[in-house]
């Protein structure tokens, strides 16, 4: 906070700034309790507050804040103008989202006297990964500000990858730490996780490429076809696999498994996490 | 926070300055956020460097005897002070009259986690109270 800001800014226009950042608050908490609800409703997601190796709970959370720093720069709470805008919203969009597990984990029951240090912390961040990408997500969602006010730029391609890669880890991250990934991989032969990896492949090229969604990219007429299949879609199926392995790994999904069963576990995880990154353009 | 004058100015020319950049208030509440993050995180491997991988050592004790129209229930509170959770934790209690067998009654907690306590209860139709109980822990998996 440079002296020449209160220079520059009178103080009639700080408090409008306040006033626009309260309403982001709101709006931040209500988009963690939409995209987290599921979470915080789902026992799996309680248990693995504490019984999930804390290192990987830690790792979790610290490569939450780089993606909710990416978010910020492509969506986020509001237009920013510098980096370090997009570090400040990633930290308060984190304590918005912790309050809002803490508050909500409270009421269910969730959360009560008795529980260890290591329970309830547990719990918390592990809430917390959701809530932060709702909450950075809730401008975007459900701002009220028009299109036109934003100023983001247009995806690179390694843009476009990293979005792809937020959406996988958004709608995987839904998925990987129940039970049932691991019960379909099970149930599911080999020539069964190879269609599957290949309707993956199929509904991701046509998600945005083929079909023509709002905020869909449309191909140029000088690209031709197989390099849009091969550049982007191939590239973010495996940004996909690559996503939902580590979810898997993160919550001990894949722990003592075979090579067969992670590979097949990854796929179905994988499937979600491609229809996560093909409308991620869309969503975020 | 530190900023050249020049960068400031070509920021502030570069988009709508009052609600772009970033107000005290929000740094602030940033700031909060920052320390949550880093306390969490130190938390988190602080715990995995120096919390040794005990197995789950489970207490019972009993905490009342009431009488219901089910029977007696003996309401007791399990602690696990070791440092794994134990999933499926299975709970017997037993009534003996010196050396013959009175009556068992049987529960499962589904988890028990490390450093925690969790509540449950087991029903007897024979009053505890003539009898001696004793509460002992079975078996569990790991989560």
């Amino acid at each position: 906070m440079g002296p020449y800001m209160w220079r520059e800014i009178a103080p009639g226009e700080v408090l409008k700034a306040d006033a626009a950042f309260l309403r982001g608050l709101g709006r931040a908490f209500a988009g963690a309790l939409i995209f987290a609800l599921p979470m915080l409703m789902t026992m799996e997601m309680w248990w693995l507050g504490f019984y999930m190796e804390p290192l990987r709970l830690a790792l979790l959370l610290a490569l939450t804040v780089p993606m909710l720093v990416g978010l910020s720069r492509f969506g986020g709470m509001r237009p920013t103008a510098r980096l370090r805008d997009d570090v400040a919203d990633a930290l308060v969009v984190l304590l918005v989202a912790a309050l809002a597990a803490a508050v909500t984990l409270s009421i269910f029951g969730i959360l009560t006297l008795g529980m260890s240090a290591r329970e309830i912390i547990g719990k918390i961040v592990l809430q917390t990964v959701p809530g932060s990408f709702g909450a950075m997500l809730a401008r975007s969602q459900l701002g009220g500000e028009p299109e036109r006010e934003r100023q983001k730029a247009q995806p690179t391609y390694w843009g476009e990858l990293f979005l792809m890669a937020a959406g996988a880890l958004f709608l995987s991250f839904n998925m990987a730490p129940t039970e049932e990934m691991v019960l379909i991989a099970y149930k599911m032969s080999a020539w069964q996780s190879v269609v599957l990896a290949l309707v993956s492949l199929g509904l991701m090229h046509a998600f945005v490429y083929a079909l023509n969604f709002r905020g869909g990219s449309r191909r140029p007429a000088h690209v031709p076809a197989w390099s849009v299949f091969v550049r982007l879609t191939v590239v973010g199926y495996v940004i996909v696999l690559a996503v939902s392995l580590f979810s898997l790994w993160v919550f001990g999904r894949t722990d003592g498994d075979g090579l067969k069963e992670i590979i097949s576990a990854t796929i179905v995880l994988g499937f979600p996490g491609a229809i996560g990154a093909a409308s991620a353009r869309l969503l975020l | 926070m530190t900023c050249s004058d020049a960068g400031g100015q070509e920021d502030a020319r570069r988009s709508q300055p009052a609600l772009d950049s970033t107000s005290p208030l929000e740094w602030i509440i940033a700031a909060a956020g920052g320390l949550l993050l880093v306390a969490a995180l130190a938390y988190m491997v602080v715990f995995a460097v120096t919390t040794p991988e005990r197995p789950p050592a489970v207490t019972l004790s009993v905490t009342s005897v009431t009488t219901t129209p089910g029977g007696y229930l003996v309401s007791f509170r399990a602690a696990n002070a070791g440092g794994e959770t134990a999933a499926g934790l299975q709970v017997s209690g037993e009534l003996r009259q010196g050396e013959t067998l009175i009556e068992t009654s049987d529960m499962s907690i589904d988890y028990l986690p490390q450093r925690s306590e969790r509540r449950g209860g087991l029903f007897f139709s024979a009053n505890p109270a003539d009898h001696q109980l004793s509460l002992r822990a079975h078996g569990y998996s790991e989560p």
